[in-house]
């Protein structure tokens, strides 16, 4: 039973990555592989403000989201005018610059990590009890889910669109990349920072290694396999690869080899879903023309 | 201080052979290869594993160059040739290369451990020359990548090989009309290109060793440098890598190590910034 509920905290944790993602790659075209940093920034400024100036969780993780959300979108200002290869570079760039950060810093406490996170309580709903924390990562992936529909559909997705489609007509149009691309970056790494927490929350321990490229590049993969542009697409994405390479761990007990393994087979999936299946399994490939 | 110079050039060079290999890849086939990094450190990897099976160190070598130019062909045939045939934009095979990417650097992973592979055994043969100290490794990384610059110029500039190549790289559809076998000189750029990485590849490993994701600064570093100066001229994204792998090393011995990545990843990331806010017509930006 315990499995069931780690394993579906799990889906909807990388669902709500998968669905912010998707909010700046199928609608806003902007290829993002900072989405780890982002997490790991979310994680890092509720573990530091729980743990170094004895904020209480709430008001840790409100100012974790804010934080997030500020340097990402000022991060964002500075990108809008680049091509989408450099966006993409750009992006690594920002990852590798926060591990490398966090790795070496003394406040982030280097490879040892952070330990004796407090937990998030909301009423009786706490990050301590599986059950509790399963349904809140639930409730959460609902809200993305929700909002990213709701947003979708608004005149704000249109600018988006517009802008990824065809940046000189949408700027004719009055749509301003550097108002429309930076809102939609600050609510993606809201996102990622809301994961980070309920991880630090739940753990109670952090270190560097889990904010690393490959896992920018596993909700990546996630979002292509599903489909871009489709929120369904891009949860059933989440659930496809979270599940299988799950369902080997059960065989094996090495759990570095079961993390190649997942890394490798969400590569080999999205090399087949690009291949074969251009649209991804329910959505459409207008996000990368 | 001479001598973290000179070592610091040496690293360069090598770095730059890997560019010089992206470079003529994106050249002719348009693709940002970002999988190369990983032909580089599966290089050093053929390598190893052929020594485990006891063979001669000089057919290990050429065979590891050989094998990795055969996956780089590979990929190229087995995907980015599919999906640019089909239409598809450029994002999605960079999409591509990146799915490639991972799984090459995690089978990589899987095979041989996560651990930093050093192909040498015990300490390298140093050499002086005056206040310059350098080892044996070192003095093979800086000559053999001179020597593969001045061969590649000269392959570039005087041989019909050349030719095509460049006519290629200009001019697709025109250099077909021409009469040239585009895809052989696709083939051929490929699996050159994925050569020159895997020997870069082998000499790292037999100097300083390298573990799976060692490629991802060389592949960043040369996918960048290759957009700041195009792929007209191979020397260009070539010097540019060779001084940022000089960088790198300056870097590592002023900050002992700890904080080389963070800055080279900043001078990467502002450098990009800066490319991006240059006004358009003077970029020549790829896409």
């Amino acid at each position: 039973m315990d499995y069931v509920l780690h394993l579906a905290a799990l889906i909807s944790l990388y669902g709500i990555l998968a669905l912010s993602l998707d909010l700046m790659l199928g609608l806003g075209g902007m290829m993002n592989l900072a989405t780890a940093a982002y997490i790991g920034f979310g994680s890092y400024t509720y573990a530091l403000a729980t743990t170094r100036f004895m904020a209480p969780p709430l008001v840790a993780a409100a100012i974790s989201i804010i934080a997030t959300s500020a340097i990402a979108c000022a991060l964002s200002i500075l990108l809008t005018k680049c091509s989408r290869e450099t966006f993409v570079l750009a992006t690594i760039s920002i990852q590798m610059i926060f591990y490398s950060a966090v790795y070496n810093l003394e406040a982030t406490n280097g490879s040892n990590g952070i330990s004796g996170i407090p937990p998030l309580a909301i009423g009786s709903i706490t990050t301590m009890s599986p059950v509790s924390f399963t349904s809140l990562c639930a409730f959460c992936l609902c809200l993305m889910f929700g909002l990213r529909h709701k947003l979708a559909s608004s005149p704000f997705s249109l600018g988006l669109r517009a802008l990824r489609d065809d940046d000189v007509a949408a700027a004719n149009l009055l749509i301003r990349s550097n108002r429309v691309q930076p809102a939609v970056t600050a609510l993606a790494a809201g996102a990622g920072s809301m994961v980070g927490i309920l991880i630090a929350a739940s753990s109670g321990y952090i270190d560097p290694t889990s904010f690393v490229l490959s896992e920018s590049l596993f909700v990546l993969s996630c979002v292509a396999l599903g489909g871009f542009e489709s929120g369904a697409g891009a949860v059933v994405g989440t659930l496809i690869l979270v599940i299988l390479p799950d369902c080997l761990s059960l065989l094996s007990v090495d759990s570095n080899a079961i993390f190649h393994v997942r890394q490798c087979l969400s590569g080999i999936l999205l090399l087949s879903v690009l291949r074969f299946r251009p649209a991804g399994l329910l959505g459409s490939t207008r996000g990368l023309e | 201080m001479l001598s973290i110079l000179v070592v610091g050039i040496c690293k360069g060079a090598l770095w730059a052979l890997v560019a010089a290999g992206f470079a003529m890849i994106f050249g002719t086939t348009r693709v940002f290869h970002f999988a190369h990094g990983a032909i580089f450190v599966w290089g050093a990897y053929f390598f190893d594993a052929l020594l485990i099976f006891k063979t001669p160190a000089a057919v290990a070598f050429l065979g590891s160059i050989l094998l990795a130019a055969i996956l780089g062909v590979g990929i190229d045939a087995g995907i980015y040739r599919p999906l640019q045939s089909r239409g598809a934009p450029p994002t999605t095979v960079l999409l591509g290369s990146l799915a490639i990417y991972t799984v090459l650097v995690n089978t990589a992973g899987l095979a041989f451990g996560d651990r930093t592979l050093v192909l040498r055994a015990g300490t390298d043969q140093m050499y002086s020359l005056g206040p310059i100290l350098i080892t044996r490794m070192q003095t093979v990384e800086c000559v053999s990548s001179l020597a593969l610059f001045v061969v590649l110029s000269i392959v570039f500039r005087y041989t019909n090989m050349g030719l095509d190549i460049r006519a290629v790289a200009d001019n697709q559809a025109l250099a077909e009309w021409r009469g040239i076998n585009t895809s052989f000189v696709r083939l051929v750029v490929v699996a050159f290109g994925s050569g020159l990485a895997a020997f870069a590849g082998i000499i790292a490993g037999l100097d300083t060793g390298l573990d799976p994701t060692a490629g991802l600064p060389i592949s960043l570093l040369a996918v960048s440098a290759t957009i700041f100066a195009g792929s007209d001229r191979l020397a260009a994204p070539m010097m540019i890598s060779g001084v940022m792998g000089a960088t790198h090393s300056l870097i590592t011995w002023f900050t002992s190590g700890t904080w080389a990545d963070a800055l080279f990843y900043t001078i990467l990331f502002g450098a990009l910034i800066w490319r991006a806010h240059k006004p358009r017509e003077s970029t020549g930006e790829v896409s």
